[in-house]
């Protein structure tokens, strides 16, 4: 072996080193594989658990709380205020079940947030009154969002769309096992912040049917469907809700049957927890405070996490968290997100706010809104030594439409030169 | 991060001709096709490896031998990281202020410890830089190289000889810099 064989062997395995492997790997794996897979007729995916991601990867991925619920405008796995399923392309209630592309009433940020990687099934579910809604149904995969980063990976994701109003949430993919055959993931409220509850999950294959069994002995009938990328079968089924509680009625039982009619499996109607990411105990920078209504004042906290930002905001239905994406020492210089929230009653009024942080080079923030207007801001030093400032901005009423989605806010940063620093878009309204 | 590094220390593990195959192999192998898309300059080596595990799973029931599945990922990963470099090439002529500060020559520049043979690797045409890199670091015999870059073992003879010989003269001329 020569001198320059053994120098290039050298170098190579010490440059090798320089390359690691995301804990993820095997989780995106899947999901590609998912989604690159077409649907054929007839088409039975794998046996349940097959799916299932290896223990070392899930200990990463799914090894993390079932039912943290991700939300469009920041009404935590309640109604986003989104919005109304008009377009003609559209099921509407009562279409029957298909599996295709996202409905056009999932508002855009939210798919770009959870971009599907298995077919959007498309559920009829009827209410204790006759009312009837479309729930919608699947996978995605989540890499970059405003979300600690356990809670990124494979996701179940689901919405129902009733009249004007819609409500989409993401949760961790939930597990099947041989004593789990069904399982609870999202809850979303059939109208606007009140009445019945859609609950949604998987089952096993073997599943045919879904229901509802009140305490009084009605029955509520649901939709159990599965399609492209699949593993199980996604059900949906109206519950009547408490409204004090957010929870079901109680008594509620829902009933999974195969084709004979006979019981698989059975569970308490139970909403899964919402979203509580941990608030750090301390170090927290109020970012901006807000009075939902009378004896209501919420406050924005920012945190610095491991060299990541993050800002927590309690609010009537419980803890909202995000952690940025990416470290605040590096790229992008400036960034933040917008929030929409409803009052303490949830009786349909909102305010919004943006927010964020930048690089210490950013003097002042200046927001674009829709119409060509402009709103702008001075940064504030964050913590010491930290090289972050952070920002907040009360968005004027009509930034935010009820009924509608929120539109793109660019942000520019500017420093004490007014240079400009960093242009960017600001994260979806979550 | 630390369960991909113990899963590659541990001896390779063959592939069995059973549905969980796949797995075992990216158990043992998913870090070394990492790290293969990385030295043959791929900008984004995990997403390489990650396209190539993708592609095998969806192939698994037309590829026939479990045995051949290893040869196959390496081949993806070489094919993949080729088409990558034609894309950036194309993408830097069309906006070179951009892409030549993105470029996986670069990266592989920047790297410190052994500077000028990485260097002078980068600065390969790709089909011997493939070859040098699947002979010297993957210690692979003439015909599995061959398979991996679809060529034949005489042409691999050649790649890795000429390969050898530009970075001998461009090692030489570095250290003949003042």
């Amino acid at each position: 072996m020569s001198v320059l064989e053994d120098r290039v062997r050298a170098a190579l395995d010490a440059h090798a080193e320089e390359f690691s492997a995301h804990p993820d790997a095997w989780a995106r794996i899947q999901a590609r594989s998912l989604a690159a897979r077409k649907p054929r007729v007839g088409w039975r995916w794998h046996r349940p658990g097959r799916f299932l991601i290896p223990a070392a990867a899930a200990a990463v991925v799914v090894a993390i709380v079932l039912a943290v619920t991700a939300t469009v405008h920041g009404i935590a796995g309640r109604s986003a205020g989104g919005q109304a399923d008009a377009s003609p392309s559209s099921p509407g209630p009562g279409a029957s079940s298909s599996s295709g592309g996202p409905p056009s009433s999932v508002p855009a940020e939210f798919l770009t947030e959870y971009p599907p990687v298995s077919a959007v099934l498309t559920m009829p579910v009827t209410g204790p009154g006759g009312q009837r809604a479309v729930d919608y149904a699947w996978l995605a995969y989540t890499k970059h969002s405003w979300w600690p980063d356990q809670l990124q990976g494979l996701q179940a994701c689901g919405g129902v769309v009733f009249k004007n109003d819609s409500s989409w949430s993401c949760v961790p993919l939930p597990q099947l096992d041989a004593r789990r055959l069904a399982s609870i993931a999202l809850s979303n409220y059939f109208g606007a912040n009140a009445g019945p509850l859609v609950l949604q999950g998987l089952t096993v294959n073997g599943v045919a049917s879904v229901t509802a069994v009140l305490p009084n002995g009605q029955d509520i009938r649901g939709s159990v469907e599965t399609g492209r990328g699949f593993p199980d079968k996604a059900w949906a089924v109206v519950a009547p809700a408490d409204e004090k509680t957010g929870q079901p009625a109680g008594g509620v039982r829902l009933v999974f049957r195969d084709a004979s009619g006979a019981v698989v499996a059975s569970l308490a109607a139970v909403a899964p927890p919402s979203a509580q990411v941990p608030e750090p105990g301390r170090g927290g920078i109020a970012v901006f405070t807000n009075a939902e209504g009378p004896g209501s004042v919420n406050t924005m906290n920012a945190y610095l996490v491991k060299g990541y930002v993050g800002f927590w905001l309690r609010q009537w239905f419980g803890l909202n968290g995000y952690l940025a994406p990416q470290l605040a020492a590096g790229p992008p210089a400036l960034a933040g997100l917008t929030q929409t929230y409803s009052d303490s009653g949830g009786r349909g009024a909102f305010t919004s706010e943006a927010f964020g942080y930048a690089h210490e080079d950013v003097a002042r923030v200046v927001l674009h809104l829709p119409g060509g207007r402009s709103v702008s801001t001075s940064t504030f030093a964050a913590w010491a030594g930290s090289g972050v400032r952070l920002w907040a901005i009360r968005l004027p009423a009509d930034v935010y439409i009820p009924g509608q989605q929120m539109r793109t806010i660019t942000a520019t940063g500017y420093d004490t030169a007014d240079q400009v620093v960093a242009r960017v878009t600001l994260g979806s309204g979550i | 991060m630390a369960n991909l590094e113990a899963w590659n220390s541990a001896p390779p593990v063959l592939p069995h001709p059973d549905e969980g195959y796949v797995e075992e192999l990216f158990r043992a192998r998913y870090l070394e096709m990492v790290r293969l898309a990385g030295l043959l300059g791929a900008d984004d080596p995990e997403d390489i490896a990650q396209e190539a595990f993708t592609r095998l799973m969806n192939k698994d029931r037309g590829l026939g031998d479990a045995q051949a599945a290893l040869p196959y990922l390496r081949a993806i990963v070489v094919n993949l990281t080729r088409n990558r470099h034609r894309h950036l090439r194309v993408v830097r002529r069309r906006t070179p202020a951009v892409a030549a500060s993105e470029s996986c020559e670069q990266a592989a520049i920047a790297y410190q410890d052994h500077p000028e043979v990485i260097a002078a690797l980068a600065a390969l045409p790709s089909r011997r830089r493939e070859a040098i890199v699947l002979r010297y670091w993957l210690d692979l015999p003439e015909r599995e190289i061959a398979a991996a870059m679809g060529v034949s073992p005489g042409t691999v003879k050649s790649h890795v000889s000429r390969g050898l010989a530009a970075l001998a003269h461009a090692l030489q001329a570095a250290e003949d810099k003042p």
